[in-house]
């Protein structure tokens, strides 16, 4: 099952300008933004669709209400989107769609569709680059890191979406045993981190074992280009009033930068950078959550501010 | 975005009396947030309804400390019926806070106590433990 992309996330939502205001804020390219719904881009064509929660095109909602309508995943080749078809086909219903993806419900009723990937592979800006002393690594002579005044950069590619779950179980099963994930490692008593056979990224999809009644997403991350990129974008959002969740920090399991905001989506939406890549060889590790597990380190917000100079009551010296 | 709101600034744990704003800063039938502390952003928020100032902890039941709106100010859902959790998307009722649907089912907001003063100032009062008392407002 060669999946090898997480290419979109579709919403449908109580308030569509509310939640197209909050995108567009997200450094998300625009392609599509009004009443009744919108449309944005990552750098390499990943993107978030805004839908009202009643348009009757949309895959049924979860019981729960939650406002993630439909996962979409990229495949490499027709190929692999006949081999998924054909599994699915043995035990529930498969749609095919005028564009050649196919849709159906994961054992949980979370709507998927897989497509054909359209995800592009960018260049790398030089000043997103460390200079690493006495190393080959550098941004080159006379490449500044932060230009004053420049906007936070665009999310480069969407990174992966969590899931609120009653039976961690059984939706684990579904994606190793059915579309080929891989688990890369595991909160014992919460779930695992998963990645589609065809991608490194240490995860796209997150399970978290939850009471029934809460099931939906909990967030979905975009991937910035660099740790920096992550502080950036983060301290726009909240100069523009955005709420900050949790973050900056930087997680154990995947080893990414992670900044979260609240989102008017009823989740929590996630600027992250520098996750680990794996293959078959890595051994999923397992712990416990908690504080420590959970994060190598967690910052929090503050105001400018320029120390320096004498003390703010000095007296002039007489 | 204008500038922060702060409340006339007291030191934290002391928030007794604290000035919150004038009546006049809350939109009718909204709310705001505002920031008595020292803690860069806003803590408590103030819901204007029906001639009642409702005043409650930012911090959302599901996991205290999170804190609840979507973007400054932008506490409630879009037509203005309950208080709104951006969390999880948990909705609460804007008299008693009590969480009527999300992960908090059930459970409730902290709410504070308030006064509206003659000046139209919204004060917090110094019994945080006592329950709501919002004063009747002339609107
Ligand atoms: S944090 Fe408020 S609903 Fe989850
Ligand atoms: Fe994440």
């Amino acid at each position: 099952m060669n999946i090898t992309s997480l290419e979109g996330l579709v919403f449908g939502v109580d308030d569509v300008g509310a939640c197209n205001e909050f995108l567009a804020n997200m450094g998300l390219d625009v392609v599509e933004r009004g009443d009744d719904g919108g449309h944005f881009l990552a750098e390499d064509g990943t993107w978030i669709s805004i839908r009202p929660r009643a348009d009757a095109q949309l895959p049924a909602p979860l019981e729960t209400g939650s406002m993630l309508r439909e996962t979409v995943y990229g495949a490499a080749d027709t190929d692999t989107i006949e081999a998924v078809a054909k599994e699915m086909a043995r035990d529930r219903e498969v749609t095919r769609h005028a564009d050649g993806s196919i849709g159906f419900y994961d054992d949980l009723g979370f709507a998927l569709r897989i497509c054909l990937a359209t995800r592009k592979t960018l260049e790398v800006p030089a000043e997103v680059m460390p200079n690493i002393p006495n190393s080959t690594q550098s941004r080159g002579l006379n490449v500044i890191g932060v230009t004053p005044g420049a906007p936070a950069a665009r999310p480069r590619t969407l990174s992966h979406v969590v899931y609120f779950v009653p039976d961690v179980a059984l939706a684990e099963a579904f994606y190793t045993q059915r579309l080929g994930f891989r688990c890369t490692d595991r909160f014992t008593d919460v779930g695992p981190f998963l990645r589609p056979a065809g991608m490194a990224d240490h995860h796209a999809l997150f399970l978290i074992q939850s009471p029934p009644h809460i099931k939906g997403i909990e967030h979905f991350a975009f991937h910035m280009a660099s740790p920096s990129q992550v502080l950036a974008a983060g301290t726009q959002m909240v100069k523009r009033g955005f709420q900050s969740f949790w973050g900056p920090g930087r997680h154990h399991f995947g080893s990414n930068w992670f900044w979260y905001f609240n989102c008017p989506m009823g989740c929590h939406a996630e600027f992250d950078a520098d996750m680990d890549q794996h293959d078959d060889h890595w051994v999923p590790r397992a712990t416990a959550m908690g504080p420590e597990a959970s994060q190598a380190y967690l910052f929090q917000f503050r105001e400018k501010w320029a120390p320096g100079g004498p003390p703010p009551n000095a007296r002039p010296a007489s | 975005m204008g500038a922060r709101r702060s409340a006339a600034k007291c030191p934290p744990g002391q928030l007794s009396m604290t000035v919150l704003c004038h009546i006049s800063e809350i939109p009718v039938d909204g709310a705001i947030g505002v920031e008595p502390g020292e803690d860069g952003h806003d803590t408590i928020f103030l819901v204007r309804r029906a001639g009642h100032v409702y005043a409650y902890r930012d911090s959302c039941p599901h996991w205290p400390g999170a804190r609840m709106a979507w973007r400054r100010h932008e506490y409630l859902d879009a037509d203005g019926a309950h208080i709104v959790c951006h969390g999880h998307g948990a909705l609460f009722d804007i008299e008693t806070g009590h969480c009527l649907s999300g992960p908090c089912a059930g459970l409730s907001l902290s709410s504070l106590p308030v006064e509206l003063t003659a000046q139209g100032l919204v004060r917090l009062l110094p019994t945080a433990s006592a329950p709501l008392t919002s004063k009747d407002i002339s609107k």
